[in-house]
């Protein structure tokens, strides 16, 4: 094999390698984008809230000046304005009357019916101003912080004095 | 033998002596139980006159005739004492009127088979009656009054309406009850007509609104504590009059229940110079006096949420005013040992 064979097979040898090395690089490349894609996807995506779950943390994760305790849908029909909307679980904590405080979670049986809870919990956070305006202005700054919450099917409304991790915990971080 | 006879008749002398000495204490005693007995219940010798020389009917024959026809029970009543001394035998009809009212007092009481671990003895009357009210509304078809407090469960509120300021709309909130509430925050009763307290499809409403007639057969009602800041106690107990007659126009077979203002915390009490309990128990010995002459009951929970000085249980509340939720239970269960059938 003369000279010129020779470099003419290394070289080949050589850019066999690069070439294969550049594949296996490309693999590694498109790997990872992929992974990455997945996870993104995966965060992208709105978590599913959950009644139970929403309500228990708002509960004990937030520090109330009143105590809540829990009421049931029949009842809460005297202050909420639902009854065109399908809901198929709700958990709901009131106040005693000392305060606007309160954890509102919906589970509607459709986006729509989400919508009219969404709209009825509008006006109960308008309302509540109307109430406490004159009575206990304090409360105020918690029904203008009201966080309210459409995801899905599910609404969540929660009146206190702690705004941000209210929001966190229906955002589920 | 004359000095047996001397005997005899000194014996004699002292037994009529003895006699005579025991009669003297026996009358001079009651004569002072009597005087006791007046004074503590305010009446004059001439009502004991009255009674000595009173021929009329039994009370059972009255109460059997009001059951009947209460506007003829009544004006019958009017000449009829019951078992005590009147207050006299020479006032008008409308003070025998008021007279009967004071008498009945005693039967506005629990009665002794009102069983309850929260059953209290009753309200205490003052002896102050408030004499320029008269009774509002109608009452032709006004249940009998006074009826004795008895024991109920539940379903004794299923129709039944509470009105009432913020602690009322809380009680509606947890008390479980299958009732219905008109209770809103801030509610006071010289706004009852503008106050917006009833959800309907077109939003909250005033009570007047939308009140149906003769749809319930119980109405509580609550307010007083808002209104403590507000006009005087003349004012105040005459838009509570006019409440009643016009709630006794829509519902006039329904039992009114006047119900006493909560106390405060004793560290609320001290620091907020309206909302006090020294105001507080002034307005509901206003309000029992109220209650009787409306012919209503008076129903007063502090007897099981406030402590020995006279104060809402600290423990009880969050803000020293409104009980919180899990202690509705004690609020319910008051008024369910404290009800009339």
């Amino acid at each position: 094999m003369d000279h010129t064979m020779m470099k003419t097979a290394v070289k080949r040898t050589a850019t066999k390698k690069m070439t294969g090395n550049m594949t296996i690089g490309r693999n590694i490349v498109t790997a990872v984008i992929l992974v990455a894609a997945i996870l993104t996807a995966g965060c992208g995506k709105a978590k599913e809230l959950n009644a139970d779950d929403v309500s228990a943390r708002l509960l004990s994760d937030i520090t109330y000046t009143d105590e809540l305790s829990e009421i049931d849908l029949e009842t809460v029909q005297m202050l909420f304005y639902l009854d065109d909307a399908q809901i198929t679980k709700a958990k709901i904590y009131e106040s005693g009357g000392a305060t606007a405080e309160e954890i509102a979670v919906f589970e509607c049986a459709s986006p729509e019916d989400a919508d009219k809870v969404m709209t009825a919990m509008q006006t109960r956070v308008e309302e509540q101003k109307e109430s406490f305006r004159d009575y206990v202005p304090e409360e105020l700054l918690k029904l203008d912080a009201a966080v309210l919450v459409k995801n899905g099917n599910i609404v969540v409304l929660s009146v206190s004095g702690d705004a941000e991790a209210a929001r966190k915990i229906i955002e589920g971080k | 033998m004359r000095n047996q006879k001397k005997h005899r008749e000194i014996q004699t002398e002292r037994s009529i002596a003895i006699g005579v000495t025991l009669f003297g204490t026996i009358l001079i005693a009651a004569a002072a139980g009597m005087l006791l007995a007046m004074v503590h219940m305010n009446r004059g010798f001439g009502d004991l006159v009255y009674a000595m020389t009173y021929t009329g009917p039994p009370p059972e024959e009255i109460a059997a005739a009001a059951a009947l026809e209460p506007d003829a029970a009544k004006s019958a009543a009017v000449s009829e004492p019951p078992d005590e001394i009147p207050s006299s035998g020479g006032k008008t009809e409308e003070e025998q009127e008021q007279t009967i009212s004071e008498n009945a007092v005693s039967d506005h009481t629990v009665s002794d088979n009102a069983v309850s671990e929260n059953a209290v003895s009753g309200a205490a009357v003052s002896g102050n009656m408030i004499t320029d009210q008269t009774v509002s509304g109608n009452l032709a078809q006004a249940p009998v009054y006074p009826q004795p407090l008895q024991l109920v469960d539940e379903s004794y509120f299923d129709d039944a309406l509470f009105i009432g300021d913020s602690r009322m709309e809380g009680f509606g909130l947890h008390s479980g009850l299958n009732a219905t509430f008109y209770a809103a925050t801030g509610l006071q009763l010289h706004e009852i007509d503008r106050y917006k307290v009833v959800k309907t499809a077109n939003g909250k409403v005033p009570i007047f609104s939308v009140l149906q007639p003769n749809m319930y057969k119980k109405i509580y009602i609550k307010v007083g504590l808002n209104e403590l800041g507000w006009g005087t106690d003349e004012l105040f107990l005459q838009e509570y009059a006019d409440l009643i007659a016009r709630l006794r126009e829509m519902e006039p077979g329904a039992i009114i229940y006047i119900h006493g203002l909560i106390h405060v915390t004793a560290a609320k009490s001290q620091t907020d110079s309206i909302h006090t309990n020294e105001k507080i128990n002034a307005r509901n010995a206003m309000l029992q006096q109220f209650a009787i002459q409306q012919q209503a009951y008076y129903v007063d929970i502090n007897e099981v949420v406030s402590d020995e000085t006279g104060a809402l249980l600290p423990d009880l509340t969050s803000d020293g005013i409104h009980l919180k939720a899990q202690y509705m239970e004690l609020w319910k269960n008051y008024l369910m040992a404290h009800a009339v059938q």
